[in-house]
């Protein structure tokens, strides 16, 4: 395992041109992937008012008769009322982890994240939808000015500054953030978690967001250092987000039970996901992003 | 306990930085990693034996310091009291007879003799001594007793097999001259036991170890091989062959004689299994030479598959018979293809000559000759045998039957018209007589050997009698002193011969004699030996007159039925009063302690490896 990100690693500038083409080319993957599928930009699950006919149903007293279909009346000598798909915003929640534990290995694990949660936003304000940006560690940030708000595509840019500005460090709590957040009294929308999990209540957060019936996605970020450490020998392990530390000396049946337990712990995290109708990616640093976000699209239906 | 090196003790003084590695701790990298979450969860079962661990650090320490101590006490060299090790006297017996020489699988008995007599030595423990005795035809202490494994082990790479014969009284009698020793003696026989069991008398605290080794079984072999010139044919000869069938079924074996390495003759023998066959065959040789019985039978020991003796170079007896007339006499020697007869008138006669033996009959000289003499019918009066008269028509009443003359003589009823009445001397042997009247008589002394007739053969029938030839054959022999078929026999394998023996088997005209080679183109210089001289292998013996030039003395055989036996033996080929002591020849460890030290030594390193891959510092 190597020591946390080198500094170049960390340096590296988080989005440029290069990055913004990038996020163009998600975007028409994106909408060819979506266009066989709707015809707007995007549906929500509520039935209710508008253009798009959705279903019928037989009448029932105490319905509003100007919905008959009287056409249908005529032909079946039945009452049906019909039903329009109701049109909404649809509002996105990133909840991005900017504990320690993301400030780490190679690439580095925060650049990571945060250019998943951009390439996520960008499709968003792409559709006209409403992004939100929560970054939180142990609690989540107080006030408007630490989270942001934003809609349309020429919001881009705010959102990629905003991102850029965000500092990892301190322990994290996700459980309670996200029962907080779960809590607020906000619209109910998509909300991507994108963290790293390492927190063992991590279950109940993402079970606070179902309850709240918010359509929860888990982006779970692994970096190669931890999944297949490479040490041996006598070492002080320093965790990197409470610096608390252990010496211990490695042996390779010891680095073989460590990755069983990495292993099984990132397994049990993915099939309480599936079994609980979460979407669910687990992407590794050293993959590009823009194949997590195809992924997401194309095998986890997001954004459809 | 005392110690051969007690300075390497000093050993000991590595506990000192040992110690202090241990106490001090080890800096260790500092490695970040994004969480503990999953190391707490592996090592939460570590710390709940925290206390374990501790004493597992504490006994790696301890084993790091029990290795030193060990590694010191091995290099120290402990030595234990033979008491204490229950030390042994141990006599290790290597069969080197010929049967060892049997092929077992691509190697000899012997080969497997020494396999196993190796795994003994290395089977000494600290304070045992081992004498390494072989035993052939004689027993030989090739290493008195020691107990360094490297002279032994050298002592036996040395030893080879003979062809010789065994005889195992002879290596019972090493055990039973064993000194009394306080310790335990265990005899150790490594042998294929192909001879007859031996009465033991063993010392007190004596144990018998039967290590016994071989499997095969199948063999024929020349087990007798004997030759010699007929007595009154010095060119004939007479071969006298056994041959043992050790097969399970009868065999017809192909025996080719070959004199001087060419093919003489080829005989078919039937020998029923398990028995052996007896041959006498007549041959015929102008030369002499070397002659070699070979029978043409694969089996797993060819060394009796041959068989070696040589023939002596016919050398005819020069007689002089000095004679006006005497035909019978004439004729009788003249045929005789032994003698090399000279006559010689009375008027040529002189004293002096070369002739071995001269005859006289019908004349006499005046005075006795220096040399053998025969007189017919008279005699010089200096001879001092009187004549005191005449006697007519007597008869062989008696004579010595044992006397070589007299050998194979028939003389009953042979009658004689005229002798001459002898008063005989204490100086003279009466061979034969008429009652109380000497007929024949014999006088010999260092110098000379005189014998008389008492009668002339032109007044006796003896000459008309088979009788005749015999007894003048013998008479010349006699007083030339001439070797006979029985006195030639070639010796075998594995004895000993004088250097006095020697000069019967030179050739005439070879005197000097200073180098034999033998069959294994070995060659023994007789003035480094003494005057006994092994004979150790089969085969023939050729005297050396220069680097290139080498002539026939003697052959050897194996020839013992005993050793044609090859079938092994399973039992202790030992009888003895009582039950005899008998050891289990199991595998044992015969390490000095030192060896111990360093195996336990090596244990606890590989054990303190294991502890330190597995322990896990809080």
């Amino acid at each position: 395992m190597q020591p946390a990100a080198t500094t170049d690693d960390r340096t590296q500038p988080l989005f440029d041109d290069d990055f913004l083409e990038t996020l163009e080319y998600l975007h028409i993957i994106a909408r060819k992937i979506l266009s066989g599928q709707m015809k707007a930009e995007r549906r929500s699950r509520q039935k209710g008012i508008s253009v798009e006919f959705a279903d019928h149903r037989p009448y029932v007293p105490g319905d509003d008769f100007r919905f008959i279909d009287w056409n249908l009346f005529f032909r079946t000598e039945n009452l049906f009322l019909k039903l329009f798909e109701e049109e909404e915003d649809l509002y996105i929640y990133l909840l991005l982890d900017c504990s320690g534990s993301v400030d780490f290995g190679v690439p580095y694990k925060f650049h990571y994240l945060r250019r998943i949660a951009a390439a996520i936003g960008y499709l968003g304000l792409a559709g006209l939808d409403r992004v939100y940006i929560v970054p939180f560690n142990a609690t989540l940030p107080k006030g408007a000015a630490n989270m942001l708000s934003i809609r349309g595509k020429g919001k881009v840019f705010t959102m990629l500054r905003f991102l850029e500005g965000l500092k990892p460090g301190g322990p994290t709590n996700l459980s309670n953030c996200m029962k907080t957040f779960a809590a607020s009294k906000r619209k109910r929308g998509l909300a991507v978690v994108l963290s790293d999990f390492y927190d063992e209540a991590a279950i109940a957060g993402l079970n606070a967001l179902r309850y709240q019936k918010f359509e929860v996605f888990a982006v779970h970020c692994v970096s190669p250092q931890e999944a297949q450490p490479e040490l041996l020998g006598d070492l002080r392990l320093l965790d990197t987000e409470t610096g608390r530390f252990r010496e211990v000396t490695l042996t390779e049946g010891l680095l073989r039970r460590y990755r069983e337990t990495f292993s099984s712990y990132c397994d049990g995290l993915e099939k309480f996901c599936r079994k609980s109708a979460i979407g669910y990616v687990r992407c590794r640093t050293d993959l590009p992003f823009q194949d997590t976000i195809i992924h997401m699209l194309r095998k986890e239906r997001f954004l459809q | 306990m005392s110690f051969a090196a007690p300075l390497a003790l000093a050993f000991l003084g590595l506990f000192v930085p040992v110690i202090l590695l241990y106490l001090l701790k080890q800096r260790r990298r500092r490695v970040e990693v994004s969480t503990l979450m999953f190391w707490d969860k592996i090592l939460r079962d570590e710390q709940t034996v925290t206390s374990i661990a501790r004493l597992k650090k504490l006994l790696s320490l301890l084993l790091q310091l029990i290795f030193i101590g060990l590694l010191a006490f091995a290099l120290a060299r402990p030595l234990l009291s033979g008491k204490l090790t229950g030390a042994r006297r141990i006599v290790l017996l290597l069969d080197t007879s010929a049967s060892m020489l049997v092929q077992e699988g691509g190697e000899t008995r012997f080969d497997l003799a020494r396999h196993a007599a190796q795994g003994v030595i290395r089977g000494m423990s600290m304070g045992d001594t081992m004498t390494l005795v072989t035993f052939a035809a004689e027993p030989d202490i090739v290493q008195p007793f020691t107990d360094s494994k490297k002279d032994l082990h050298d002592a036996l790479n040395k030893i080879q097999p003979t062809h010789s014969a065994t005889d195992f009284k002879k290596a019972v009698k090493v055990i039973e001259q064993l000194p009394p020793d306080e310790r335990e003696t265990h005899i150790y026989i490594v042998s294929d036991g192909a001879f007859e069991p031996v009465d033991v008398t063993a010392p007190p605290k004596t144990r018998f170890a039967w290590l016994p080794v071989g499997k095969e079984t199948r063999n024929v072999g020349i087990t007798a091989f004997h030759v010699r010139p007929l007595p009154y044919s010095a060119k004939d000869f007479q071969i006298h062959v056994e041959l043992f069938n050790g097969t399970e079924k009868e065999q017809r074996l192909p025996l080719e004689l070959r004199l001087n390495g060419h093919l003489l003759d080829a005989y078919e023998v039937a020998v029923p299994p398990g028995q052996a066959v007896s041959k006498t065959f007549r041959q015929f040789s102008a030369e002499g030479g070397e002659l070699e019985a070979f029978v043409d039978f694969k089996d797993a020991f060819a060394l009796d598959n041959h068989a070696y003796a040589t023939l002596p170079k016919p050398n005819p007896i020069k007689v002089r018979l000095v004679t006006t007339e005497n035909l019978f006499l004439e004729h009788v020697l003249s045929t005789d293809d032994g003698i090399e007869l000279e006559k010689v008138t009375p008027d040529n006669y002189t004293d002096t000559t070369d002739a071995r033996v001269t005859i006289f009959s019908g004349w006499v000289p005046r005075t006795t000759p220096t040399g053998n003499s025969i007189f017919v019918g008279d005699w010089p009066a200096d001879l001092g045998l009187k004549k005191s008269g005449e006697l007519s028509k007597q008869l062989f009443t008696e004579w010595q039957h044992d006397h070589p003359i007299n050998r194979h003589l028939a003389l009953q009823n042979v009658t004689i018209a005229k002798a001459v009445a002898v008063q005989s001397t204490p100086s003279f042997q009466k061979l034969a007589a008429s009652f109380t009247d000497p007929l024949v008589l014999l006088n010999e002394d260092q110098q000379r050997k005189v014998l008389v007739f008492a009668f002339d053969t032109s007044n006796t029938d003896l000459p008309l009698r088979v009788a005749f030839p015999i007894m003048i054959a013998n008479s010349i022999r006699y007083l030339a002193s001439a070797e006979t078929g029985e006195s030639w026999a070639n010796p075998q394998a594995g004895s000993l011969i004088t250097t006095a023996d020697l000069s019967r088997y030179l050739p005439k005209g070879k005197t000097n004699l200073h180098v034999i080679v033998a069959p294994d183109n070995e060659k023994i210089s007789l003035e480094n030996l003494g005057s006994i001289v092994p004979v150790n292998r089969a085969g023939f013996y050729r005297g050396e007159e220069s680097e290139t030039n080498t002539f026939p003395l003697f052959a050897a055989s194996l020839g013992d039925a005993n050793e044609s036996r090859i079938k092994p033996s399973a039992t202790l080929p030992l009888r003895a009063k009582h039950p005899i002591a008998e050891l289990k020849t199991g595998f044992r460890l015969g390490f000095e302690p030192w060896f111990f030290l360093v195996l336990v030594g090596v244990i606890l390193s590989c054990t303190e490896w294991v502890l330190f891959h597995r322990r896990v510092i809080e």
